[in-house]
């Protein structure tokens, strides 16, 4: 396990490494610029800011610096938007919150997600399986940013139960809208993936055997069929995790809970370099963490699996 | 399942209570700011949501009333000699920073220095050439001269001494401008960029900074050293950045925002309904306009980039497109600014009828008709408003002119870089003044000026505004560069922005008169 | 963990087993009528158009005075004197610029159903045989592949799009490009973790024992085993692509006004969607009953396909 993850380690730093010279590379290619607005700047005043942030150097040498100060100083620079802060700043001010909502939507999706899907899996073609999978679709078919609004306007605006927006200091009457938001889409995909995947395995010979041989339904389901049931599931809570917390865009946007999910889209609209590099770099090491617990998970669900 | 149960119960409780803004925090109020400030250095400020903050925390030499007229700041009097190059102005006794000590002209002239200095790389240092015209200002920004060479003295502790490089008669009014806002020269050395934090800013206005989260709010309080403290009713200032205009509209109607910084247009009629009194609808300082490639053909045509400008029916676009109360516009500078008359050109003394017969004839001559449409190649950012009145403008010009229409949005700075690159035929455009002077705006379109996308090039129009500069009375040339631009159609003013915000009934004070939107908190009090 | 399941690599008994599928399909009730109603969807999409008067760009002036009232659904113009002259009526309403909601869902929904089904086919197609490879070669291949997974699914998107848009300038094909970019990501990584338990089933391991060629094994033996997830997540790709080209749309990518798509008729009813609803409702509408379809279509294709389901 020790010898696995330290392996995953080490491949993860070579991972990174390509990840930002691509994104570097990539983002240098997109038109405008940091400095780029409507009222055209003289040149004289581009000149000094881009000479402050280094943008009038050669982009291998911007790139050199980027990766002298990351490496050396663990230093993702200064934001080119938000002048006065820098890109560690806002990330440690924004990903707790982003983590805060994440941890609880992933909390409610597996503990009503896989649940609801495993139901309407065993009692498919029923009005169980029915009313879970109608919920289901229409998780998935409501976007979020149809699903927040509609939420605030009865909650917040028509029934006044809940705060409209805010973080409130993390009270949670304050992350219930955005919690609700966040995980509504997820919960109906897992319940979805939950439910196609038990059915398959419940459809499998040595469950049917297992069946046939007289074993309680409870049984089979728990020693039986559960494990390989979750396998793509447990795939899929990787990816959803690590979307839960650097895909919170619209719930940025809507409840202004101040979440790094906006800064994914923010910093690329206003082409801030250091702040995407940064944020970049964060979900790349969430993706690769993830992967290898799923990984891990893997050998837990089956042990003849081997890598 | 229980979790599920605990949930609904703490709804239930959550039922009770109530997050309307509560009583005990009605001398605070709630302001929606747009956006999240890029800076709240008065040296770097960028715009609007920044200047909103540095309009409370700090205090220029002079200030805006309500109506937009310039009234004694920080300083109690001013004078300018030498036709107008010389300012002196004296500051009122008795100013102090939020953190005790004495605002000295001195502070005015390390601020002023800081701002053109390249270290600082200020993206509005032009202000202090471009508008303030302040003597070496430029050749500072060029690095040319020592900051320290800037024209401005402080010749002792309440007197500031400015010269500029030429007349500017309405100085003053330049100088009530956020970029021109003192700041504290020692807390910015000990605390180098960070001295815009909490707890490190130190500030000369009504309020001071408390606390800032980025992208969720900021607060200011009370600024117990300000000279006019006792006159200042509210306690406390929280900004917040709310883009999301239906998100904000929500937080105004869940009693949690005292004033919106704009509306969603497609709410506006539902809004006038509901909401009469709240909704407000006051001028702003800003044109939206079409531009033309004029060095493309055949936009290089005058006839028909006029045809284009004539045939848009401007009443139906502020009726039924905007209707957020804009002005149809038939000329570049807003009419409501100050001291200019505009000409009477074409566009505004026929009927719409009258307009579209001109069009078509002019666009036949041109060489195009039904017969042989003339295809343009329209570039807009992408936002909802813009799709409609582009739609609607597109329709108008393909029912009355024949006119083939490729609509092409791009993302903001994908379309700045476009329109730089001179890659459209026509494009959408806005322009905000950036004080109440009819040259903010007629100096875009001078041969070579860095926004003058169409590259429109006039030497009779780049004449009269040098003469314009250098006359008793501009106004009588801006008159007739705008009848230029009107012969020429360089580009197609279409109307003139308003402001529209929500302000709570208990909001009292706000100044919809100043058409700039510079907005004093210490000037409002709360019902 | 035992298990008889297998497939028999024989061409003869592979085609039987086509037969056997589409028995199967054509005799599973949920799954025919979604796709009776898919072809109705298909048919709206091409013919839609010819419902309506107008055409999905003319802007009715009547309307766009006051679409709140002028502009709802309905089957005679709310426009007394609209009526009068003998203007069209909009059954589905106008958008908020006062042009047909009905003409531009079916304009829209010729994009959108592509935009789906290709990014479900690329999703389907690139994800599952990458995923397969990669877990069945496991090892350093799989430690590849999946670290360039894991850098695709992190890097900037939003910049790729911005970049294909400057150098290509707009083009509907470039849609399907940034779509088909990152659709196929999870599915992979969801088939991989298949193919890592699938790959030391009894099966498996007797093909190889036959001396079975590597491609062989993973396109007879793999692949079909996985289907049955595979077809599920596509179901659930295909909403989200809709919805992402409006994404993609508003970078300046993809589909221009006064061209429309479900997702971008979406997101600008959601903005008005408290005073004129049926802006939001009808594509919504137009989504629910598509994807409905496809989810039911692709149960029973699942079960269909399912190779252990052998009657």
């Amino acid at each position: 396990m020790l010898k696995f993850m330290l392996k995953r380690l080490f491949v993860a730093i070579p991972t990174l490494l390509i990840l930002i010279t691509v994104s570097f590379a990539l983002m240098r290619a997109a038109p405008g610029g940091p400095f780029t607005s409507e009222k055209t700047p003289p040149p004289a005043v581009l000149e000094n800011l881009n000479a402050k942030y280094n943008l009038d150097k050669h982009i291998v040498v911007q790139y050199g610096i980027y990766m002298r100060d990351l490496i050396l100083y663990q230093d993702f620079g200064p934001s080119f938007k938000y002048q006065d802060r820098s890109v560690t700043e806002i990330i440690e001010g924004s990903f707790p919150r982003s983590a805060i909502i994440g941890l609880w939507s992933f909390f409610f999706i597996i503990i009503i997600g896989i649940p609801i899907g495993i139901w309407a899996a065993v009692k498919q073609n029923h009005w169980q399986d029915y009313s879970v999978m109608s919920f289901a679709m229409s998780g998935v078919v409501f976007p979020n940013f149809v699903l927040a609004p509609l939420c605030v306007w009865l909650f917040a605006v028509k029934l006044g139960w809940l705060p409209a927006g805010g973080w409130g200091d993390g009270q949670f009457n304050y992350l219930i809208l955005p919690i609700f938001a966040m995980a509504t889409s997820y919960i109906a995909q897992v319940a979805r993936l939950s439910r196609g995947s038990m059915i398959e395995v419940l459809s499998s010979s040595y469950i049917r055997t297992a069946r046939a041989k007289g074993l309680p339904t409870s049984i089979v389901l728990w020693r039986h069929a559960m494990k390989p049931a979750l396998m793509p599931v447990i795939t899929y809570l990787g990816i959803a995790f690590v979307g839960l917390i650097t895909g919170s865009v619209i719930v940025d946007q809507v409840f202004q809970t101040g979440g790094i999910g906006q800064h994914f889209v923010q910093g690329a609209t206003n082409r801030d370099y250091s702040l995407i590099l940064g944020v970049t770099i964060l979900a790349g090491a969430l993706s690769i963490l993830f992967n290898a617990i799923v990984d891990m998970l893997y050998t837990a669900l089956d042990p003849r699996i081997r890598y | 399942m229980s979790s599920i149960k605990k949930i609904a119960l703490s709804m239930a409780v959550a039922g009770t209570a109530t997050f309307a803004i509560s009583a005990a925090s009605a001398a605070t109020i709630v302001i929606g700011n747009g956006a999240e400030p890029a800076s709240i250095d008065p040296g770097k400020i960028e715009g609007q949501p920044g200047g909103m903050v540095a309009y409370q925390l700090f205090e220029g030499l002079t200030a805006l009333n309500s109506e937009g007229e310039v009234i004694p700041g920080a300083a109690e009097s001013w004078t300018a000699t030498e036709n107008n190059t010389v300012w002196t102005f004296e500051l009122r006794d008795g100013l102090k920073w939020s953190n005790g000590e004495d605002v000295t002209a001195a502070d005015f002239e390390y601020a002023w220095k800081r701002v053109v200095s390249p270290e600082l790389a200020s993206p509005y240092s032009w202000y202090m050439s471009k508008a303030a015209q302040i003597k070496n200002a430029q050749e500072a920004i060029d690095g040319t001269v020592e900051p320290s060479m800037l024209g401005v003295t402080a010749v002792d502790e309440d007197t500031l001494r400015v010269e500029l490089k030429q007349s500017v008669p309405y100085f003053p009014s330049v100088a009530a401008h956020y970029t021109m806002y003192p700041v504290p020269q020692e807390v910015i050395e000990e605390h180098g960029d960070m001295w815009t934090r909490p707890g490190n800013m130190v500030s000369n206005g009504a309020y001071k900074l408390d606390a800032w989260t980025l992208n969720e709010k900021m607060d200011l309080v009370r600024n117990t050293n300000y000279w006019d403290n006792a006159n200042v009713a509210l306690d406390g200032v929280t900004f917040l950045p709310i883009e999301d205009e239906n998100s904000e509209l929500a937080r105004f109607e869940a009693g949690e925002i005292h004033v919106t910084a704009t509306v969603p247009n497609a709410q506006i009629p539902r809004l006038k309904r509901e909401f009469a009194d709240e909704f407000t609808i006051y001028p702003n300082l800003a044109v939206y306009y079409y531009e033309f490639n004029t060095e493309e053909p055949p936009f290089d045509d005058r006839r028909v980039r006029k045809a284009l400008s004539l045939a848009i029916d401007r009443e139906v676009i502020v009726r039924a497109v905007t209707k957020g109360g804009q002005t149809p516009a038939y000329t570049f500078v807003p009419t409501f600014v100050a001291g200019f008359e505009a000409p009477t050109v074409a566009e505004s003394s026929l009927n719409q009828i009258e307009r579209d017969r001109m069009a078509i004839e002019l666009l036949a001559e041109a060489g195009f008709g039904k017969d042989n449409p003339l295809e343009v190649d329209f570039l807009y950012n992408t936002s909802e408003f813009h799709r409609s009145v582009a739609v609607a403008i597109s329709q108008m010009w393909k029912q009355k002119l024949g006119v083939e229409m490729n609509l092409q949005n791009q993302e903001w700075k994908t379309f700045l870089e476009t329109k730089k690159a001179g890659g459209f035929d026509v494009a959408r455009a806005g322009w905000g003044g950036d004080y109440n002077e009819a040259s903010t705006f007629l100096d875009l379109l001078r041969t070579g000026h860095g926004n003058n996308d169409s590259n429109f090039s006039n030497a009779e129009y780049d004449r009269l505004l040098v003469e314009a500069a250098r006359a008793e009375n501009a106004n009588e040339y801006y008159t007739k560069a705008e009848a230029i631009i009107s012969e020429e159609a360089p580009l197609a003013p279409i109307f003139y922005y308003t402001r529209t915000r929500m302000i709570s009934e208990n909001v009292q004070g706000w100044p919809v008169g100043n058409a700039q939107d510079v907005v004093y908190v210490k000037d409002l009090s709360l019902q | 963990m035992t298990t008889q399941d297998q497939v028999l690599p024989d061409s003869v008994k592979g085609r039987s087993l086509w037969d056997d599928a589409f028995r199967r399909f054509k005799a599973n009730r949920a799954a025919m009528i979604s796709l009776i109603v898919l072809v109705f969807v298909a048919a709206f999409a091409i013919f839609g158009n010819y419902l309506t008067q107008w055409d999905y760009e003319t802007v009715d002036w009547f309307a766009l005075e006051d679409v709140e009232f002028y502009g709802k659904p309905a089957m005679t113009h709310p426009n007394e004197y609209a009526a009068e002259i003998g203007t069209a009526p909009h059954y589905f309403g106008t958008d908020s610029d006062g042009r047909d909601l009905l003409a531009r869902l079916v304009q829209g929904s010729r994009i959108s159903l592509m935009v789906g089904l290709m990014g479900a086919l690329v999703a389907v197609v690139i994800g599952t045989i990458y995923g397969a490879v990669s877990g069945y070669m496991g090892g350093k291949v799989d430690s590849l592949m999946m670290r360039a997974v894991e850098i695709l699914m992190s890097f900037p998107f939003m910049f790729l799009v911005i970049v294909l848009m400057a150098i290509f300038g707009r083009n509907v094909l470039l849609i399907f490009i940034a779509i088909g970019a990152v659709s196929w990501l999870d599915m992979a990584r969801i088939v991989r973790g298949q193919t890592l338990s699938l790959k030391n089933k009894e099966f498996v391991e007797a093909a190889i024992a036959q001396g079975v060629r590597t491609p062989v094994i993973i396109m007879r033996h793999i692949v079909p085993n996985v289907l049955g997830v595979v077809v599920v997540y596509a179901t659930l790709l295909v909403p989200q692509m809709i919805l992402f080209e409006s994404f993609i749309s508003f970078l300046g990518l993809g589909v221009s006004e006064p061209q429309t798509s479900w997702g971008a008729l979406i997101s600008a009813g959601a903005d008005s969607m408290r005073i004129t609803p049926w802006q939001l409702i009808f594509p919504l509408l137009a989504l629910t009953i598509t994807l409905f379809c496809f989810n039911f279509v692709g149960d029973g294709l699942r079960d269909a396909l399912d190779p252990k389901n052998k009657k």
